[in-house]
């Protein structure tokens, strides 16, 4: 059998390609049911929320007050 | 060169699969398949010589909740005059979607793409879709969405101007 480089490195290409598109999925319109879940909201637990922004308003300045009081010296 | 043929192979072959998805597809002008082969679970209703509007829905889409109201009065309105609304639940869970049904107190014929078939066929790229059918069997407009009134307002202007066709 005789050697042809190029067309091992056409088929490894191929296959690459192959082997990577397997690791594709689509999810469909009609699939995303499990994604509108309410429990898919990262703002689905009030507390947690509350608690998060009061860290990043009074420590880190990074939000804005989203009722939360004081002026961002950390001190509240 | 040998690979350029092979190519050329592998363009031909994509081609006839992409016309072979083309064809049946549901768009404006094609006419609607034939519902009873898609698996529907639910009555059917006698579509033939109706002015049909087939809306795909699920039970965590929030602007199909919105639509459903309004459905219901087109639906109310025009009835009489040979107009159907059929509203084609996709959801996975058949439990979500009779909680949502219940809820919504529809009286038009709602069925279960159980199996997404039709939903598949439709090519919905957004929910809900829904699809104007004239009598004659044949798509005459393709819904993207629910934008409340201004949809409403679309919807009714389409069946008046099909009723309109046959005076």
């Amino acid at each position: 059998m005789k050697f042809e480089p190029k067309k091992i490195l056409v088929g490894a290409v191929l296959l690459g390609t192959c082997l990577m598109g397997v690791g594709c999925s689509t999810v469909e319109p009609w699939q995303k049911g499990n994604l509108a879940d309410y429990t898919m909201r990262s703002d689905r637990d009030e507390l947690a929320s509350v608690m998060t922004s009061h860290i990043h308003f009074s420590r880190e300045a990074a939000a804005g007050g989203e009722g939360v009081g004081g002026g961002g010296c950390g001190c509240n | 060169m040998w690979y350029s043929s092979f190519f050329k192979r592998i363009g031909f072959t994509v081609a006839l699969l992409a016309s072979a998805a083309m064809l049946g597809s549901m768009e404006k002008g094609e006419p609607l398949p034939h519902l009873d082969a898609f698996g529907l679970v639910g009555d059917l209703p006698e579509l033939e010589g109706k002015i049909v509007y087939l809306d795909f829905w699920a039970s965590w889409c929030a602007p199909c909740k919105a639509s459903f109201p309004d459905m219901q009065e087109v639906y109310e309105k025009y009835k009489d005059r040979g107009v159907i609304v059929v509203a084609v639940g996709v959801d996975d869970s058949e439990k979500a979607m009779n909680r949502f049904l219940s809820r919504m107190n529809a009286t038009f014929p709602t069925v279960w793409d159980r199996e997404q078939k039709l939903v598949d066929r439709a090519k919905v790229d957004v929910m809900p879709t829904s699809f104007l059918i004239g009598r004659d069997g044949v798509i005459v407009s393709r819904h993207r969405g629910w934008l409340g009134d201004r949809s409403k307002k679309k919807l009714i202007g389409e069946i008046e101007a099909l009723l309109k066709d046959e005076v």
